[in-house]
């Protein structure tokens, strides 16, 4: 775990009010200097502990339709499973879990029609695959898209 | 709202650095700066994109995702949904069409931590009848630059 300091703390506080504050606010408000807080930050982002960004609505991406999917696996298969559904584009989650079910993934597909089809063509064929537990939302009613896992880039 | 090419060119340039100033993004696409800023204001009013900061919850001390899938019982699912939505650490709730009738995202620290939250914040939710929970081991893919808004 990385180590996270005063000093970040406030850094993030203050961008987490407004991610398009500047280095230059930043900075003025900690009185701290510019490259003190671009130093940071870069170091933050490249830690995967804090990034900012702009995400976009599913909606205005054609986003009609999601799904997660529960699989059970041969194990003697499941690290390639694993690989190919994780690296469709449509996957957006992708674990590996506990209990009945050994593999998990949240699809987003344009509408149901091509999530039926992502399912059948791309991972039911999948040698090992014995079964795919499909959910679909139909709503969010909470979605804290500021607290996620970040990679290191 | 659908968006042309420049919004999508914008996007992009935003996506690449969220600090990047108006300025220099009109230099690239090499239009005005007001015509830049008219575009972002657009984009963010009619929920296109938002700008966001994220935290790695590892990062701050929470290591395990689990996924619950609950039960609604004589009570109405939204209903439900709301009372779990308090939760600070349930960071996700959606509604499904059939059974079980919700499935939400919980956070924590550890194992006990986990089951804390379950046993004496989400048990206590009224009208829940039960819960399956499908804990992460191991998290390869977390996409977190799209979501319903």
């Amino acid at each position: 775990m990385i180590q996270i300091d005063e000093l970040d703390q406030q850094i993030i506080a203050l961008l987490s009010e407004d991610g398009r504050r500047s280095n230059r606010q930043v900075a003025a408000m900690l009185g701290v200097s510019e490259g003190t807080v671009r130093k940071r930050l870069r170091r933050l982002r490249d830690e995967g502990a804090f990034r900012l960004t702009v995400i976009r609505s599913a909606r205005s991406l054609s986003i009609g339709a999601s799904a997660y999917l529960r699989l059970s696996v041969a194990p003697a298969y499941l690290r390639d499973v694993a690989d190919r559904v994780s690296s469709l584009e449509a996957c957006g989650y992708a674990a590996f879990t506990a209990g009945r079910y050994n593999f998990v993934a949240f699809f987003l597909m344009p509408d149901r029609l091509k999530l039926a089809e992502v399912i059948d063509r791309e991972i039911l064929v999948l040698p090992g695959v014995h079964h795919v537990d499909v959910r679909e939302p139909v709503v969010a009613t909470k979605h804290r898209y500021d607290l996620v896992r970040l990679f290191p880039e | 709202m659908m968006t042309d090419d420049l919004d999508e060119k914008i996007i992009g340039l935003l996506q690449e650095d969220p600090q990047r100033a108006n300025k220099n993004i009109a230099e690239i696409l090499s239009i005005t700066e007001t015509l830049v800023a008219t575009r972002i204001r657009g984009l963010i009013e009619t929920n296109v994109i938002r700008f966001v900061a994220q935290r790695d919850i590892a990062a701050f001390g929470e290591d395990v995702i689990a996924h619950a899938d609950i039960y609604v019982e004589g009570r109405a699912a939204w209903d439900v949904a709301q009372d779990i939505g308090q939760i600070a650490s349930v960071s996700s709730v959606v509604i499904l069409t059939g059974s079980p009738q919700l499935i939400v995202e919980i956070h924590a620290a550890d194992g006990p931590g986990l089951a804390r939250i379950i046993e004496s914040e989400i048990s206590t939710v009224a009208g829940i009848e039960r819960i399956e929970l499908c804990v992460s081991l191991d998290i390869i893919k977390y996409r977190s630059d799209v979501a319903e808004f």
